[in-house]
């Protein structure tokens, strides 16, 4: 069979998109600094064509499960508590994607704030804003059938002040 | 093994593969807009829950975003939300019914580039899976059959060999998936005790039924664990052995409905199950796309020729 130049370089294209991904599949960005050219244009490439996806999903294991609760505080004095459920159940789902990034520390003031701030969009009365998380712990099955059962556990508050959003009150760590 | 080889790359493929899966991304990302429109502003306006200066500050993609649309064409914020998602649902819609099935893949996976961007801090799996599937719309000629373009005779100088190229991309990526996530899974503790199908169970963000009772029962969990590590890492190799072709398709598609029913990810569990009828229903159930009766019907509306079997086309 005859293949026109065209189309090898097509089969070409399409062997070094699936070694890309077998690449980045393996974790290929963890291997060392993507500082140079070449490892940039891969990134860059990997990007826009879907190819630089790891896909450890509930992969090694599955971890304790991080939840936010919102304390508003009104200004005649009364709190209100308030779970941020959206509209359908695929909020959720979205929702618990950003509470990931509340249990990286560095990212922790910026994401809190965000949250905060939409939540004071939907209760334009309220004056301050508590934003707590806490983390389901989840017993072992050996645990379970001891009598231990699925707990919250607090670990960090940060409160804001309506038309300042600055961190009023901050509580670290309360493992 | 090099004719194998050969056969498994240019022999050809009944081309409806592609349709099926034109059709069945874009009626799922329509679907996927459908859920997320009441909550739209929330996940991808200025000032949704991350509002667009915190995520273009924390955004190492160098992908577009909406912010970006908004300094390029001097217009709104909110216009700009509103202007790609309308080209977003008009890109889908031409994508389904195969209409400009590349201009409308191209645009369909730009425009969701834009919004992923974004939004990429709310975005999860089901995102990833979109993503990499526009973007095969995009690239190949998943318009050849089903659709409006074919019956104009836009795809007609399509050789097979492409066809068949196109569907082992589709087929081999998702290999890769399968086998990459089942060996990172293999690496931690909780996938061979079945831990980890009892932690999912009993986690408030998935809960849908109470599962206490699995405590009592370990084997069960451990066995689901077990059985998930088997057909992920063995994926690439069952899916394509005829004796056991049939087993994992199906088994694949019930751990997603475990997933589904189970943990809440109703959309992330479709859309793979979905990936999986597409790229490999045909090979598990020969004549699945192109005997059945409403693909015979629908050949008859769009004109589709039946597929030549074994043989190139061109």
């Amino acid at each position: 069979m005859l293949i026109p130049f065209r189309h090898k370089i097509l089969y070409g294209l399409a062997l070094i998109h699936l070694v890309m991904v077998m690449l980045f599949a393996s974790h290929f960005a963890e291997w060392g600094p993507m500082h140079n050219p070449v490892s940039r244009s891969f990134s860059t490439v990997g990007y826009y064509t879907g190819s630089n996806n790891i896909f450890s999903f509930f992969a090694p294991g599955l971890s304790d499960q991080p939840y936010v609760i919102y304390t508003i505080r009104y200004a005649d004095g009364h709190e209100e508590v308030f779970d941020f459920t959206g509209n359908s159940p695929e909020f959720t789902n979205r929702i618990n994607n950003i509470y990931g990034y509340l249990t990286i520390e560095e990212g922790r003031q910026v994401f809190s704030a965000s949250l905060a701030q939409a939540v004071m969009r939907q209760h334009e009365d309220a004056q301050k804003i508590r934003v707590a998380m806490v983390i389901q712990v989840i017993p072992s099955m050996t645990e379970y059938q001891e009598g231990q059962r699925s707990r919250w556990r607090f670990w960090f508050h940060q409160d804001f002040q309506k038309d300042s959003l600055v961190t009023v009150n901050q509580q670290p760590l309360g493992k | 093994m090099i004719s194998r080889l050969r056969s498994y790359f240019f022999d050809a493929v009944p081309v409806e593969t592609l349709g099926v899966f034109r059709i069945g991304i874009a009626g799922f990302a329509i679907i996927q807009l459908a859920f997320l429109s009441p909550d739209w502003l929330l996940f991808f306006g200025p000032e949704g829950l991350i509002p667009w200066d915190v995520s273009e500050v924390l955004s190492t993609t160098h992908t577009p975003s909406l912010k970006d649309v908004t300094s390029l064409f001097f217009i709104s914020p909110y216009t700009s939300v509103y202007l790609v998602t309308i080209l977003y649902v008009f890109s889908l819609a031409g994508l389904l019914i195969g209409f400009w099935s590349r201009t409308m893949g191209i645009l369909a996976w730009l425009t969701h580039i834009t919004l992923n961007t974004t939004g990429h801090f709310s975005a999860y799996g089901v995102e990833t899976f979109t993503h990499i599937s526009l973007f095969y719309c995009a690239v190949l000629p998943v318009g050849a059959s089903l659709s409006l373009d074919h019956r104009r005779g836009k795809y007609n100088h399509v050789s097979s060999y492409l066809i068949t190229l196109s569907v082992r991309m589709l087929q081999l990526h998702l290999c890769i998936v399968y086998f990459s996530t089942g060996l990172e899974k293999a690496m931690g503790e909780q996938w061979w005790n079945g831990e980890a199908i009892w932690m999912a169970l009993q986690q408030d963000q998935f809960r849908q039924i109470d599962t206490g009772w699995l405590a009592r029962v370990p084997w069960l969990p451990q066995l689901l664990g077990l059985g998930t590590l088997l057909f992920e890492i063995a994926y690439p190799f069952a899916i394509h052995w005829s004796r056991t072709k049939k087993i994992w398709l199906c088994g694949i598609a019930g751990m997603h409905v475990f997933i589904a029913t189970f943990m809440g990810l109703y959309l992330f569990g479709g859309l793979m199950i979905l990936l999986n009828i597409a790229a490999f229903g045909e090979h598990v159930f020969p004549g699945i796309f192109s005997q059945n009766r409403l693909m015979t019907s629908l050949r008859a509306r769009l004109r589709v020729p039946t597929p030549l079997p074994d043989t190139y086309r061109d």
